[in-house]
């Protein structure tokens, strides 16, 4: 099947670690032109370089808080300027610090809901001016099953998630007739295959989110899924490139879920 | 190695495979490399799909199935197995509409839709899943239809057999996961089909229709081949028990 991604331009926030790079890289085999914006400059680079390796079209970071809508403007401008169009945003970027909520402190729950939510809020507001312009694009927006099903210790986390498929669903029936379309993917846990595939800004590298990384840990964790394993960032970025190609033209304001059955809904 | 979207290699049965969206999944599986059995009641009218399939390159073959008769489906899955070997993905797509205000429904007509949309989805998935534990591994797609999450007047018995579709789906899901089988379904909205096309060729209906479509358009046989071939491949192993909808944001919407 031909996804014809070849020769797009394709935004990933996030796109130096773990699921984001995986994403980014899988679109650079189908030859797109790929930006990764991240904040993380050098884990940036490291995942623009393999992108030329393996295939990209071009390949270029742009440093880029997605929290702050200058940047993001910035970052959307810098792209237009070089490429012409955005034709695929993938809001990927995510954080989370697993911790029950009563014991959580306000400031945490700021960070999950600027990043998880305001991110792709940003993001999305940002692409879509060029998009309605030209009656085209794509948005695959990273979700989570906690926020269709709601999960320990991811209280607020959920519910940014939970937001950005209420989000999807408002700005799909709002853009549709401009050709616009938008989905989500929701990934189980996924966790990072090696320390080389995530920065000290991701959420893997904080302590809390270490312990999953035991081999113990693993195995309990896998037991929870039906298809009894892990899912990888390879698994989730297959569905993400469907989605953002022509041959899922007629799907918009879905929620997906490739997590091995965690979530059925 | 790109996304793995192929299917070269990998055998496939397609119920209803004679028309609309079973023609447009049997062909697109059949170009992303499968061995396609494309099934119907009318022989007739799959030999033209499996011509076509064979047209483009593909390969394909023909199989007489009444779907609501479980001694040919049993057979069917013989025949296919001996003839390009074991099934590694079902599409369980065959099933009618009716519409029809509920008071007029007889008992006829209700067991007549559960049987065809319902029961015979399980009787394939049955009669496949043994050869695939065997393999280790399968993919059924189960043809839903966005009807089966929204309330439709005068289609009592279609709504209902499709949300069993969606049940069915994630208990077979569950089930078979251990065994490397991934079980979705593929829910469809208003597509080019014939059903479709009386209400597209009078302007009024037209416009009423498609003014609740986000996108504005109805979907094609191609597009759902596609989702199709997405839910067959390597690309969604990782994917059970989800319904995807094929439907221009309708659902979202309504």
């Amino acid at each position: 099947m031909e996804l014809n991604l070849a020769g797009k331009s394709v935004i990933v926030t996030g796109g130096g670690s773990n699921i984001g790079r995986a994403i980014g890289l899988a679109f650079a085999r189908e030859g797109v032109h790929l930006t990764i914006a991240e904040i993380d400059e050098g884990q940036g680079k490291k995942a623009v370089g393999e992108a030329q390796r393996q295939g990209a079209a071009s390949a270029t970071v742009v440093p880029t808080d997605v929290t702050k809508w200058d940047s993001v403007l910035a970052m959307v401008k810098d792209v237009e300027s070089r490429l012409g169009r955005v034709d695929v945003l993938v809001n990927n970027v995510g954080w989370t610090h697993d911790h029950l909520f009563i014991e959580k402190e306000r400031a945490e729950w700021e960070k999950e809901i600027q990043l998880n939510l305001w991110g792709m809020i940003n993001c999305t507001r940002a692409v879509l001016d060029g998009m309605i312009a030209r009656k085209a694009g794509a948005v695959v927006s990273l979700g989570s099953d906690a926020g269709r099903m709601g999960e320990f210790r991811e209280a607020v986390y959920g519910a940014c998630k939970a937001g950005v498929i209420a989000l999807t669903k408002s700005l799909a029936r709002e853009v549709g007739r401009h050709g616009i379309r938008l989905n989500v993917v929701c990934p189980g846990m996924t966790i990072p295959a090696s320390d080389e595939d995530f920065g000290s800004l991701s959420m893997w590298a904080a302590e809390s989110n270490r312990a999953w990384s035991t081999p113990e840990m693993k195995a309990r964790i896998a037991k929870a899924y039906p298809l009894r394993r892990i899912g990888t960032a390879e698994d989730v970025a297959p569905a993400v490139l469907f989605l953002a190609s022509d041959a899922a033209g007629f799907i918009t304001g879905q929620t997906l879920s490739v997590s091995g059955g965690y979530t059925m809904m | 190695m790109k996304a793995d979207f192929s299917l070269a290699g990998r055998v496939a049965l397609v119920t209803g495979a004679s028309r609309g969206i079973g023609h447009g999944i049997a062909l697109a599986l059949g170009a992303a490399g499968a061995a396609v059995a494309c099934a119907a009641r009318s022989l007739e009218q799959v030999e033209a799909t499996a011509a076509e399939i064979a047209a483009a390159g593909g390969q394909a073959r023909a199989v007489r199935v009444d779907v609501t008769r479980g001694e040919q489906i049993v057979a069917a899955v013989d025949e296919i197995g001996r003839a390009l070997g074991p099934i590694d993905i079902l599409v369980n797509n065959a099933g009618f509409t009716l519409e029809k205000k509920t008071l007029d429904v007889t008992d006829e007509d209700w067991d007549a839709v559960l049987a065809t949309n319902l029961t015979a989805m399980f009787r394939c998935a049955r009669a496949v899943a043994p050869g695939m534990i065997r393999l280790g591994r399968g993919k059924i797609i189960n043809i839903g239809s966005m009807y089966g999450r929204i309330g439709v007047p005068r289609y009592a018995a279609y709504c209902a057999s499709k949300a069993a579709v969606d049940g069915l789906t994630r208990s077979l899901a569950a089930e078979w996961a251990r065994h490397g089988i991934q079980v979705n379904c593929l829910a469809p909205g208003y597509m080019r089909t014939d059903i479709s096309r009386e209400a597209m060729a009078d302007e009024a209906r037209r416009t009423l229709l498609l003014s609740r479509v986000p996108a504005r358009r109805i979907g094609e046989p191609e597009e759902a081949g596609a989702l199709a071939v997405y839910l067959a491949s390597a690309a969604s192993d990782f994917m059970t028990g989800q319904t995807v909808y094929l439907d221009g944001g309708q659902t979202i919407a309504w």
